[in-house]
């Protein structure tokens, strides 16, 4: 947890906005999809998020599911962990991942989340993992020195946002609209409330993610003094049309949009 | 901590954008629960509109050929033809006392959806209805159906464009609209409370079979059987018998053969995971992928199963057996000729699992089976298929 800590940390004492960049494994290649991932840390991501292909991915849009199925029939635990243990050898980027319950619990839980520590993850963010069920997914990544992500979306309130507050041991994942993944023209401002209520409880950073797909979108959320964004859709979108050159200059242009405000 | 478990299964499994959508339904359906009003509605409902009681009818020719009593409860009566619509009248109920407008459901065989757009012009309420584009085609009528009762229907075209995609994609729209929209889950599936909430409105089947056999017979039956998709009817069946003494059987999809991968035998091949929001039973592979399901019927066709159904299977209260395409088949054509009652293609997996009842119990012996709906939508595909053979 240390590498996240650090980065966490080290954006808070800089004033710096924090860029997690999701990428699917598997998409187009174990190995090209690592690759990109190298590329978007290096193009100005403070952190990468790795994606565990689904078969049934019901939090994610066209995009995201397009890129899911592309991968599934040469991807699975093997091939997700090889393009971890490439992003880890590259660098000491903070590396989080993306999954569904299911594939995740498919061999056990705890053995899982260590052999994902072990291979260099240092968050687990759970896409359909509802906070009423993670305390033993809280407790096996605890025991692997693992980060679990907490959400909040527009519709989290009352005692709810102070638990998930309570448990926030690094960042938290705050769901910019309601919806799917997936970049949107509009940047809905649902979230604000939560997320000003959120500070009350928790010092916790906050990455706002769904929804945000460009730079001028980016500085929208910095100027709403949300700690970072999470950038998916867009970067798996630019893979696909002009491979990792193009999620480089994504990232650049997200990143520029992002330290408009600094 | 974590709400709604039977045994180990059940949960809430969903995005947290959902999550609070599920504690207000929960909270609705708690205070309908015990508010009088409530009952007295969705009862005169029930009578007036759907037709309730629905008959169990003496089967005497079908009773002959197996040297028992056999009762058939006729949910082929209900209005629109099969049971859902029990499940849907209470869920639109709700979706009015919480103030929202419009309610979504995924369909397979088209019934649920049927049922659920036949709910909403009843209340007066918007209604989408989200359907595998593989079953729209296999069930065009009932798509035609439901646009008919002023729904407007979606073809989901992704993944195998059967009913675990159709979920998915409602689950989406959910997500999206979760405000001002009810999502009315058509099965005892996805996350608490709806395995609760949909086994409580169609335990309406399982009262009124006791109360039925209390008058035919004087007693409780020996033996009791039903149909699995996601295990609607089955539930609605077994929750009140489950505390007599009563041999449960359920019948899953066995498609082409147990052998291979054309089947939706979710129980009796599946492992436990989490799909749809729920910790169950379900078809996947080794990496925890779900697999697709297959079955002749549409409705059986589905690789997830209700967590209180995987909660009987382990605790062996309820005898999960399979039936394939052809021997429901065969049963549709026996029941259609010895009764005069021309079965739904999952109804018909009931029928045809007679011959393990039989072997289960004594001559004379009372066996109910759920014909959980009318076969007039699956008459295109029956002769579509009988007349390639
Ligand atoms: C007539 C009929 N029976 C059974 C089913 C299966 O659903 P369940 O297992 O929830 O009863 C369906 C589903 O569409 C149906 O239309």
């Amino acid at each position: 947890m240390s590498r996240l800590g650090d980065t966490l940390q080290a954006a808070r004492h800089d004033g710096q906005a924090l860029l997690m960049a999701y990428l699917c494994a598997g998409d187009p290649t174990v190995e090209e999809s690592a690759k990109a991932l190298c590329a978007a840390h290096a193009a100005g991501a403070d952190i990468v998020e790795i994606g565990w292909p689904f078969s049934d991915p019901v939090a994610d849009g066209p995009v995201i599911q397009a890129a899911s199925q592309r991968a599934l029939g040469h991807t699975g635990r093997a091939e997700v962990l090889e393009v971890v243990r490439r992003v880890r050898h590259a660098s000491e980027v903070p590396i989080a991942l993306l999954g569904y319950c299911n594939p995740l619990l498919r061999h056990g839980l705890e053995p899982t989340i260590r052999e994902l520590a072990a291979a260099g993850v240092d968050a687990l963010v759970v896409a359909d993992l509802a906070f009423e069920e993670s305390a033993p997914w809280r407790d096996a990544c605890n025991r692997a020195g693992v980060s679990l992500i907490p959400f909040v979306a527009p519709t989290t309130q009352g005692p709810r946002l102070k638990a998930i507050a309570a448990a926030a041991d690094s960042f938290v994942y705050a769901v910019a609209l309601l919806g799917v993944t997936g970049q949107r023209a509009e940047q809905s401002a649902s979230i604000l409330p939560v997320v000003e209520n959120l500070r009350r409880h928790s010092e916790a950073p906050v990455l706002a993610g769904f929804g945000i797909g460009d730079g001028e979108q980016a500085a929208i959320w910095r100027a709403r003094g949300l700690d970072g964004v999470i950038v998916g859709s867009a970067l798996v979108a630019a893979l696909a049309a002009g491979g990792t050159e193009a999620v480089q200059d994504k990232v650049r242009s997200i990143r520029s949009g992002l330290d408009k405000l600094g | 901590m974590t709400m709604g478990r039977f045994g180990d299964y059940g949960g809430q499994y969903v995005p947290e954008t959902l999550m609070h959508a599920l504690g207000e339904l929960e909270a609705a359906f708690q205070a309908a629960r015990g508010d009088a009003g409530f009952r007295i509605e969705l009862d005169e409902l029930l009578r007036r509109y759907v037709g309730r009681p629905t008959p169990l009818t003496e089967a005497r020719r079908l009773s002959e050929r197996f040297d028992r009593r056999i009762l058939l409860k006729r949910e082929d009566l209900a209005h629109t033809g099969a049971h859902k619509i029990n499940n849907t009248l209470g869920q639109a109920l709700l979706c009015r006392r919480m103030g929202k407008r419009r309610l979504i459901a995924e369909t397979g065989a088209g019934q649920h959806g049927v049922a659920a757009a036949t709910a909403a012009a009843l209340f007066g309420l918007d209604c989408d209805v989200f359907m595998g584009s593989v079953d729209v085609e296999r069930q065009a009528l009932n798509v035609y159906r439901m646009e008919l009762l002023g729904a407007r229907v979606h073809p989901v075209t992704s993944g195998s464009g059967t009913l675990k995609d159709a979920t998915n994609a409602a689950l989406r729209e959910w997500v999206a609209t979760v405000e001002h929209t009810h999502y009315a889950i058509g099965s005892v599936v996805g996350p608490h409370p709806f395995p609760l909430m949909v086994r409580e409105f169609q335990s309406v089947i399982g009262r009124e079979v006791l109360a039925q056999c209390q008058e035919i017979l004087g007693a409780a039956p020996q033996a009791a059987i039903a149909c699995v998709g996601g295990g609607s009817n089955a539930a609605g069946l077994m929750a009140p018998l489950a505390p007599e003494d009563v041999l449960l059987f359920g019948v899953e999809a066995a498609g082409g053969g147990l052998g291979g991968l054309e089947h939706a035998a979710t129980l009796s091949r599946g492992r436990p995971g989490v799909l749809h929001g729920a910790y169950s039973y379900l078809l996947q592979d080794d990496e925890g992928q779900v697999r697709e399901a297959y079955s002749i019927s549409a409705g059986l066709d589905y690789p997830g199963v209700g967590p209180e159904h995987a909660f009987w299977h382990d605790s062996g209260r309820v005898t999960y057996l399979t039936a394939t395409d052809a021997e429901a088949l065969a049963a549709l054509h026996l029941l259609s000729r010895l009764e005069g009652i021309i079965p739904a293609l999952e109804s018909a997996h009931a029928v045809a699992r007679l011959d393990e009842v039989v072997q289960a119990t004594a001559p004379g012996d009372a066996i109910v089976v759920v014909v959980s709906g009318r076969g007039d939508k699956d008459l295109d595909a029956i002769r579509r298929r009988e007349g390639m053979a």
